[in-house]
């Protein structure tokens, strides 16, 4: 889990980085300059994308096998189960974040990747999508739930690779996952408003 | 679930010796200075194993804030036995919060209110008056339902069965001070070795994973010199133990730490899985070439 | 008829070696072939299950708890003393040896003391390597405090949870043998008979207490390690299933009761605060390290601590001890506290506490140094009374803790039944008339560890024993009768309930048979006990069947012991006709009101046999004979 997971925190990071040139302020030059470069290597993005794909299905896989675990190991629940202590909306909710970002994945892909782009422009073709209310919106409550995902991902993936569970690696994590998810929150509310 | 009412159980500590303490015909604690508070009860009843089982309510009277939890729930026994009643069957034994027998979960929450306590260690000074209090047992697979609110645990003897100790027979131990350890490592251990086993962890965790249970038995001993020999061998039998006896996995939401009454920390569990994570690295035959000279 | 010890002779340093040279072995291809019994999983029964079934004898491991790491030893707070001198201050084997036979007032065997205070060094080497986390000094060597009643630092302990972190490491030792599949394991299951054949302990009956099936179990040898009967007082600070039950069996069919008058009861204990109190709780007696005993110098003084001056209290323990003080043994400081209470002095709402002050350390030390040594031990107590004991003295009250009385057992451990061993806090051999402090932990592992091993192979190699089964008609009659008793709990249907008796019965015996006694009090509490105990089986009620889980059945067989066990005591403390340790005859004292001894005809072990209950059992004695140490009257001034 915490592997496969931090596979995905590395492309997202990249991701990140590279779409940030999104908000350039140069009409798209540098976004699509930086699209092109991707495309112009597939000897490295293809691997790469079998790779996140892999981890993807295997990061599902565990998490489908945990719960269900889990389940089995209470087959009798409670009437009552309150939380007293580290539970937060992140950790209770990973398998309704991690589904709602599935879906998204493939919408996401479907849109962008696969997308009939604007006069040959990915930058045009975000800027037009993310123009409509209701896509920028989707947009901006997955990046909560990512954020939230990932929140919870990266204390616990320190915690299951035997980093710590200290509070400054906590903190980091929440800091971190911040940064991620507000980086790309930005750019469809930036695009939406800038619209 | 049959929820079946079982009104009119008044409490009525009638007895004639009751009222006065230890301590001699002199004592008597004056009545008139004692709060006087009752509240219902919703208890899991359960005949057996094989049983259905079923909430039943309660109601407790003449109670006082000084009460412990269960010295109110023995007065609520005597009253269901002075009825002719079955008393509701649950574990606890020292009563001072160190053997681990008490097991109840109270109103969602394994111990009950406070923090640091087991459920021995709960007062009804904790309860308004009035209240209504669910009285649920540990539920997990591995914690199978004996009778009412009593659990099987020996799943977790059975873990420490499989690496809990230093294999060390009687008679061959070296000289106590022959290996010094350090003020801080002592400390450390212990912190690690207060478990009492009660189980709560367990109860609490949304996967009824034990690996604090594990983690603090690992770290108590891989930390002190005398465990080192049996150091690889004892974390990866005590985790194949713990799944072995159906506990689930661990998912890093700390609520065990919350309800621990002992406190135990869960940088035990990064411990454990450090040490899990390098046994595995030393048994696949990665380990340092040892050259003898 | 006089009882024979089976003393070793020759010198006491040399008694317990020639012993082990002269006891005969079992030859270690043929341990496997015996069968040991061992009932109880506290320090005693955990320790020697680990060590005989690590030299290769087939173990059975009974307890009544859900695990056997629940056993009471759990609870042990202070610490375990040994005469490792790691301090320098002059401790020695013979020292140890001779405070613990000081301490308990010279009514103890001197080859067995002197043999406990031996092996108290081995057992800490034990304890360290099963990774025990005993207290370290900065430069990582064990740590050790002195500890109630005595001159010396020879107390090892771990936080204020030793017995806890001993007992672990000996369930450690014994679950490591139970998935070895030399040990058998029955948790939840309570002996209810000793089987005798022919005059030899040959097994027991117990019930599983979850199914309620009635079990027979063949051994060679039987090992009660079940601990003591503090809880015939109903309030202690024993954990609520501790009993007799086992060892009262074990005396019905023929095994010794010795010396049952000798309880100890704990000068430091929370003071009871109702009637629906369940038990009661002890602090740690190293709080009499830095904390000092008071009450208001007037009687009746209703004042709040705080505005009481210096002047109007009285620090009765340093007033009356000046050289030991507020450590003196534990029968001397309950004692003074039950003086100053029965003066009217005492405090709280009941009257019946004195107070414990740490003003002063606070104020020497600061605050954060006397939370550092006792925080523990300060929040337990602030957690029941709901007091702040940083801002407030404490308020204590002596409870009963420990019972030095037991079954009798000879230098061997064994009973006057061949085969039937006993271990621990339940026989009656190396704390004589009151045990110090530290002292309880050791024992319990000295049994187990270190002597059981050598007299147990002595026993089994020199009897030879007959092949039998659980068909025998000895085991089928005891299972008959051990049902039988059940049933008639049942049918008894009664109006007041186990509890309510116990209770009863309990506060009698506090009162009479307490912390100090009289012979016209014992003589009417002995009527009294019989006519509670025929109340009880006319007007008691059990719920349920005996086929199930049944809670208040098991209470009712416990309690039933009890009442039979209570007239014994008081037999016993009327027979005993002096004062010494925590038996305390208000017609033995001196002027000051110290305990009075009376050597000459009290020097001897107290052994009662069973004749029937109701019925006055026989007393047999064996004589103490002090060789080495001269017979004085304690003295902590």
């Amino acid at each position: 889990m915490a592997l496969t997971g931090l596979m995905w925190y590395g492309f997202l990071v990249g991701h990140l980085a590279g779409n940030l040139t999104l908000l350039s302020g140069d009409s798209g030059a540098a976004f699509d300059e930086y699209a092109g470069f991707l495309e112009s290597i597939p000897q490295f993005i293809i691997p790469t994308e079998l790779i996140l794909l892999l981890a993807l299905a295997l990061h599902v896989y565990c998490a489908v096998s945990l719960s269900r675990e889990a389940a089995a190991a209470r087959p009798i629940g409670y009437r009552q189960l309150r939380s007293v202590g580290g539970r937060s909306v992140a950790s209770r909710s990973m398998i309704w974040s991690g589904l709602l970002i599935l879906v998204f994945l493939g919408v996401h892909i479907f849109t962008f990747k696969y997308g009939d782009r604007i006069d040959g422009s990915l930058f045009r073709l975000v800027q037009e999508t993310f123009g409509h209310a209701i896509w920028a919106g989707f947009y901006l409550i997955v990046m909560v739930a990512l954020g939230l995902h990932l929140w919870h991902a990266l204390r616990s993936a320190f915690q299951t690779l035997g980093l710590s569970a200290r509070p400054t690696l906590r903190r980091l994590s929440i800091a971190f996952c911040t940064i991620i998810a507000g980086g790309f929150a930005l750019i469809p509310a930036t695009m939406f408003l800038g619209g | 679930m049959s929820d079946r009412t079982h009104v009119g159980c008044g409490c009525q500590r009638g007895a004639s010796h009751e009222g006065a303490g230890h301590g001699g015909a002199a004592v008597h604690v004056d009545e008139r200075r004692v709060n006087v508070m009752s509240v219902r009860l919703r208890v899991w009843r359960q005949k057996h194993a094989g049983d259905k089982g079923g909430f039943v309510e309660y109601d407790a009277g003449r109670l006082t804030p000084d009460m412990s939890f269960l010295e109110m729930l023995d007065v609520v026994n005597e009253d269901l036995q002075r009825d002719g009643d079955e008393p509701i069957a649950f574990d606890s034994d020292c009563r001072e919060g160190i053997c681990g027998a008490c097991s109840l979960v109270i109103d969602g929450v394994p111990h009950g209110p406070g923090q640091g306590v087991t459920t021995c260690q709960v007062y009804m000074r904790n309860f308004s008056d009035g209240a209504t209090i669910t009285i649920e047992p540990w539920r997990a697979q591995a914690f199978p339902v004996v009778r009412d609110l009593i659990v099987d645990r020996s799943a977790f003897d059975r873990i420490i069965g499989a690496g809990g100790y230093n294999s060390t027979n009687t008679g061959s131990a070296t000289d106590a001070n022959s290996a010094l350890i350090s003020q801080a490592q002592a400390e450390e251990a212990f912190d690690a070795a207060a478990c009492i086993g009660c189980g709560a962890c367990v109860a609490t965790c949304k996967n009824a994973s034990a690996m604090l249970f594990v983690a603090a038995k690992v770290k108590h001993l891989n930390i002190l010199p005398q465990g080192q020999p049996e150091r690889r061998q004892r974390t990866v039998a005590m985790l194949k133990a713990m799944d072995d006896e159906g506990f689930g996995h661990c998912t890093n939401e700390y609520e065990c730490e919350a309800v621990c009454p002992k406190e135990i920390s869960v940088e035990h569990i990064a411990f454990l899985n450090r040490e899990y994570l390098r046994a595995q690295v030393l048994s696949s035959g990665m380990r340092p070439v040892i050259t003898e000279a | 008829m006089a009882l024979d010890g089976h003393t070793p002779g020759g010198p006491l340093a040399e008694k317990w070696d020639r012993h082990r040279f002269d006891l005969k072995l079992v030859n270690p291809a043929n341990k496997r072939k015996h069968t040991v019994i061992i009932v109880g999983t506290g320090l005693a029964g955990a320790s020697a299950a680990a060590t005989l079934a690590e030299l290769g004898y087939n173990v059975k491991s009974f307890c009544i708890q859900d695990s056997p790491r629940r056993a009471h030893s759990i609870a042990a707070q202070g610490g375990i003393n040994a005469a490792k001198n790691y301090q320098n201050d002059g401790d020695s084997v013979y020292r140890l040896f001779y405070d613990t036979i000081k301490g308990g007032d010279y009514r103890a065997r001197e080859a067995n003391v002197y043999r406990l205070a031996q092996e108290s060094v081995n057992i800490i080497d034990q304890c360290v390597a099963q990774g025990v986390p005993f207290a370290r000094e900065y430069g990582g060597t064990l740590a050790n405090r002195s500890f109630g009643g005595a001159q010396v630092s020879r107390t090892f302990y771990a936080r204020g949870q030793t017995g806890q972190q001993l007992l672990l490491g000996a369930y450690g030792s014994l679950m490591r043998q139970v998935h070895a599949g030399k040990v058998e394991l029955y948790a939840r299951h309570e002996m209810l008979e000793l089987v005798v054949v022919e005059g030899v302990a040959r097994g027991i009956v117990t019930r599983d207490l979850t199914t309620g099936k009635m079990e027979s179990h063949v051994a060679d040898a039987v090992l009660l390690c079940t601990g003591g009967y503090g809880n015939a007082f109903f309030l202690s600070t024993n954990a609520k299933g501790s009993n007799v039950t086992a060892s009262w069996r074990a005396h019905r069919r023929g095994a010794y009761f010795a010396n049952p008058c000798y309880t100890q009861i704990h000068p430091t204990c929370i003071p009871v605060a109702g009637g629906f109190q369940a038990k009661l709780t002890l602090m740690s007696e190293s709080l009499r390290n830095d904390g000092r005993v008071w009450v208001p110098s007037a009687p009746g003084d209703q004042r709040a601590p705080e505005q009481i001056p210096e002047g109007d209290r009285d620090y009765y323990l340093e007033r009356r001890y000046p050289s030991f003080g507020n450590l003196v043994p534990r029968d001397v400081a309950s004692r003074a506290a039950k003086q100053a209470c029965d003066e009217g002095r005492g405090v709280g709402a009941t009257g019946r506490a004195v107070y414990l002050d740490f003003a002063d350390a606070i104020r020497r030390d600061g605050e954060s140094l006397i939370r550092q040594k006792y925080g523990n031990l300060f929040q337990m107590y602030e957690e029941i009374t709901n007091e702040n004991p940083y801002k407030s003295p404490m308020r204590i009250y002596p409870a009963v803790h420990y019972t030095m009385g037991g079954l009798w057992v000879d230098y061997n451990l064994m009973s006057n039944l061949p085969g039937l061993f006993v271990l621990g806090e339940a026989n009656f051999s190396d704390h004589g008339a009151n045990r110090l402090g530290a002292s309880a932990l050791m024992q319990g592992l000295s049994d187990g560890y270190f002597v059981i091993p050598y007299t147990l192979g002595g026993y089994i190699a020199g009897t030879p024993l007959t092949d039998i089964n659980t068909s025998h008609p000895a085991f089928v009659d005891a299972e008959k009768e051990a049902q039988g008793r059940l049933d008639a709990l049942l049918a008894v249907q009664g109006k007041r309930t186990v509890d309510d008796f116990h209770r009863e019965l309990g506060l009698l015996l506090w009162d009479h048979c307490g912390m100090a006694r009289t012979g016209a009090g014992l003589t009417q509490a002995l009527e009294r006990v019989r006519e509670i105990r025929q109340q009880f089986w006319q007007n008691v009620t059990v719920s349920g069947s005996t086929g199930e889980l049944n809670q208040a059945l098991e209470r009712a067989g416990r309690v039933a012991d009890f009442m039979e066990f209570a007239e014994t005591m008081i037999h016993d403390a009327l027979a005993r006709d002096e004062s010494c340790g925590g038996h305390f005859r208000e017609e033995h004292q001196t002027e000051e009101g110290e305990a009075r001894r009376d050597d000459e005809n009290f020097a001897h072990v107290s052994a009662w046999e069973f004749t029937g209950p109701g019925e006055k059992p026989t007393l047999h004695k064996e004589a103490l004979e002090f060789q080495n140490v001269a017979l004085t009257q304690r003295s902590y001034k």
